[in-house]
């Protein structure tokens, strides 16, 4: 895809680039700030155990570039990584101690601590405990039994949710006998987002601040406020006798207005202030202050911001994100800028110098981005003025109106090394270039497009509870999972909901007509879905929407299923998840899991 | 001049948010399902439910069509069941609007005579013999907000306004949904309030999504209003 909108120009203009639809309102939220191992808030770099001190790991991750026109800006790198350090540990933060860089946890050189990782270690026992922050893996993940049998070897498993759910219960699930089981589990009872006041950031990077609507029923609190108790109780511990308390016990942790967590101080903190008296260009910024853009933040510890990122979100203006101004900009591509608050800076479409010319010229004149619109002298541009969207960068265009060339401008693709846009690698684990690989599982025995038959890369995992099976007579056919719009994610929030159950009350798995036919399987008839891994009851859906197809001469049949059900509810405890079949095995580079193709039997039950 | 519903029945996704706003708003409980081999659910219209999103798949010239046919009451013009009831403690109609509602009084009328006097097939009984079918959300409509069901569509399948203002833009929508689909065609525009916009022959969505056709040459709409009218109904009563 984006190879595609790349060779297509298809970057930095309105509509283009490649729009990614998440499954929840605030994946980019939640990756911006750190959810996924390998990066820090900021899309900074985790510290690899080789980076062995604050300047090896500046030094690893500052990318340098000689070409004068390439912006390159990592280059500021090490401001960023500072910044975010001192926010970790305010004023225990010093040079001496490189601001803290010692304490945090090292990642081994070459290891990888993804999803699937995580659980294979849970299943060999060299993970003990396990938080469960509004997840439920016990039906979300591939291969949803060695997850539950994964469960079933930790000490202690603390569950952070709305609802009981089948991850919380797993003890008592189907195939389980809880008196064999020592895992001890906590249920910690979170609000629903409605409940709690913070902000959700959208594909589009949208910044947007939420109220509060009801309070929180019961004993819910929202998880702000779980994880400031639990902080300050973890503190208290690791001070009173902590094996190597400094990471804990330097936390900076002051976060909680009248005793409850303060949305307004965390969005604050990652915005960041001055921690001291600092003059820029002749202006000088009192200790406090809040930053007003990440061009003000420094490498030396006299600034501190959670998330360069959001640097500019929350200044001595206010909350951006609580912003709900209605107009558009001047050029009416609906922008929006002043409706929440859009990171970086406030630029709605990144890389958007890359939709003008040479000259600063939209290419696109209707439903332009950006416009350059300097004061011209004898065919040189004089003055800088960019019209539109926030630009990206506000260098001089490349070319002046005469066509000479300018020393003082930029490529438009800052945050690349030179400045350009990149159609292949480095980078990737499994080369350049995308290449077709047939799924871990498939039907035939070959790779028609070329002789490597599965991507030699892929992550695969050798316990007992990883069984594959292709191209088996046992799994004839192909097995897909997608979603259906009355359920969301593992149907937590919408199993316990009677109208939405009313509406997609059972598991199904969909077949074709042709397929029926083969099997003998009346419409509605309940049937078992089985593969390497697992088996689920479903109710048979016949529909045209399937057909079989030919592939190698073989005709393949295929059947899907939808992924929301768990055998926690309905009550009945009949249905279950997908993720029971799906193989635990995933891409290269993400670990995203091959749930969309995998091998399956459908049987009579 | 009453309301009007537009229904573009070639924007609907089969989403299903009508039907559970329907729910949500008049409070109505959640019938128990089973997946009968189809996504469509619960089986029919019921006393409990006033809206129903009909699932048909068909293939015509060599494509396959997943057609969605958001159903409920068309508050017709000249309402059969009214005529047959021919009591307005338990059925009348909102002129300001143009909505036909039951009331808690249907339980009076014989049920069967006015459910089969409906061209469509909508109102539904309860054990009691009370009748209950979509109401138009008139308490909403009558107090400036939309119907529910219209409120929460995503896709500009459900719109409702003046009685001009729908028809001219089911005109609109149907000029241009002709450019592509030979069959496409406003269903009973002249005689309901609910206007539905269809892009296939009517019959591959439902079967009462036109006024059923009688025996006998008439039409079963005008056969049932002439069999509503007093004089057949007290014959009928005689025999
Ligand atoms: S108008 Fe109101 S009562 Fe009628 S179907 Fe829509 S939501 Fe239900
Ligand atoms: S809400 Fe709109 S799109 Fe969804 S099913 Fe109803 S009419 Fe169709």
């Amino acid at each position: 895809m984006a190879i595609i909108q790349q060779l297509l120009g298809n970057m930095g203009v309105a509509g283009g680039g490649v729009n990614a639809l998440r499954g929840e309102p605030n994946v980019q939220g939640s990756t911006d700030h750190c959810l996924l191992w390998h990066i820090w808030p900021g899309c900074l770099k985790t510290a690899r155990a080789s980076n062995t001190t604050l300047a090896a790991y500046n030094e690893k991750w500052t990318p340098s570039s000689k070409d004068p026109l390439s912006a390159n800006w990592w280059q500021n790198y090490p401001k960023y990584s500072v910044s975010m350090l001192k926010s970790f540990f305010g004023e225990k933060a010093d040079v001496a101690n490189e601001f803290g860089y010692r304490w945090l946890p090292k990642v081994d050189d070459g290891a990888v601590y993804s999803w699937f990782d995580i659980f294979d270690a849970m299943y060999k026992e060299t993970i003990k405990g396990f938080f469960a922050w509004g997840q439920n893996p016990a039906c979300s993940g591939a291969n949803a039994n060695k997850t539950r049998e994964a469960l079933g070897k930790l000490d202690w498993m603390v569950n952070v949710n709305l609802f009981d759910n089948e991850t919380g219960s797993f003890w008592k699930g189907p195939g389980m006998d809880p008196g064999a089981i020592k895992t001890e589990v906590f249920m910690l009872p979170a609000c629903a987002s409605v409940e709690k006041e913070g902000s959700i950031t959208n594909s589009g990077r949208w910044m947007q601040w939420r109220c509060r609507g009801p309070k929180p029923l019961g004993d819910s609190l929202p998880d702000g406020d779980i994880i400031l108790t639990l902080g300050e109780k973890i503190k208290e511990v690791y001070q009173e006798d902590g094996l190597y308390p400094e990471p804990i016990a330097n936390l900076k942790w002051d976060y909680a207005t009248d005793g409850t967590y303060d949305p307004h101080k965390v969005a604050k903190e990652i915005n960041g202030y001055f921690v001291k008296d600092v003059t820029i260009k002749g202006k000088t910024y009192r200790k406090g202050t809040l930053v007003p853009s990440f061009a003000f933040l420094q490498a030396d510890g006299s600034t501190s911001s959670g998330n360069w990122l959001y640097c500019n979100s929350y200044t001595e203006k206010g909350n951006m994100a609580a912003r709900r101004g209605q107009e558009d900009a001047v050029n009416n591509i609906g922008l929006f800028p002043e409706f929440a608050w859009c990171w970086p800076v406030n630029r709605r479409i990144i890389y958007n110098r890359a939709s003008v010319d040479a000259k600063g010229v939209p290419w696109d004149r209707k439903d332009w981005v950006v416009y350059f619109k300097g004061e011209e002298k004898d065919g040189k541009y004089v003055s800088r003025k960019w019209i539109g969207d926030v630009p990206d960068g506000g260098w001089y265009p490349l070319q002046n109106p005469d066509g000479s060339w300018r020393d003082d401008a930029k490529h438009p693709f800052i945050m690349r090394k030179h400045g350009h846009a990149q159609v292949f690698g480095p980078g990737r684990a499994d080369g350049p270039f995308p290449e077709h690989y047939e799924p871990l599982e498939c039907p035939v025995e070959k790779n028609f497009l070329n002789p490597q038959m599965v991507n030699p890369t892929a992550a695969v995992y050798a316990t007992k509870a990883d069984a594959h099976a292709t191209c088996d007579p046992r799994y004839p056919y192909v097995g897909t999972t997608y979603r259906v719009s009355e359920h969301w994610q593992t149907g937590l929030m919408t199993r316990t909901q009677s109208w939405l159950m009313e509406m997609q009350p059972q598991m199904f798995v969909e077949i074709s007509e042709e397929l029926a036919e083969l099997k003998g399987i009346q419409n509605g008839e309940r049937v078992n879905l089985t593969s390497a891994r697992g088996k689920v009851a479903c109710s048979t859906v016949v529909t045209k929407r399937f057909k079989p197809f030919m592939m190698g001469g073989l005709t393949v049949h295929q059947v899907g299923i939808p992924w929301h059900y768990g055998w926690r509810w309905p009550s009945t405890g009949k249905e279950d998840s997908a993720n029971l079949l799906t193989p635990s095995a995933g891409d290269p580079n993400t670990r995203i899991p091959e749930t969309k193709a995998f091998m399956v039997n459908v049987v009579k039950v | 001049m009453s309301n009007a519903f537009f229904i573009d029945t070639t924007r609907c996704t089969g989403c299903r948010g009508c039907q559970v706003a329907c729910k949500q708003w008049h409070d109505l409980p959640a019938e128990k399902t089973e997946n009968r081999g189809t996504l469509e659910n619960p089986p029919d219209l019921s006393f409990s439910t006033y809206k129903l999103v009909r699932m048909r798949e068909t293939e015509t010239d060599g494509k396959l069509k997943w057609l969605f046919f958001p159903e409920q009451c068309r508050h017709c013009i000249e309402p059969p069941c009214l005529e047959t009831a021919q009591d307005e403690s338990a059925i009348f109609k909102d002129d300001k609007t143009g909505a036909v509602i039951f009331t808690a009084n249907t339980k009076n009328l014989f049920a069967d005579e006015i459910i089969e006097s409906c061209p469509y097939n909508i109102p539904r009984k309860a054990a009691d013999g009370t009748l209950a079918k979509c109401d138009m959300c008139n308490g909403r409509v009558t107090n400036g907000l939309l119907p529910a069901c219209v409120k929460t569509c995503p896709t500009g399948t459900m719109n409702f306004g003046d009685r001009d203002q729908m028809v001219s833009l089911a005109q609109q929508r149907l000029a241009q949904v002709s450019k592509r689909h030979n069959s496409a065609q406003l269903v009973d525009a002249d005689d309901v309030n609910v206007i539905y916009l269809v892009s296939e022959a009517p019959a591959l969505y439902y079967e009462f999504v036109m006024a059923s056709a009688g025996s006998h040459g008439l039409s079963r709409h005008m056969a049932l209003r002439k069999m509503a009218s007093p004089f057949w109904r007290a014959l009928r009563q005689l025999a």
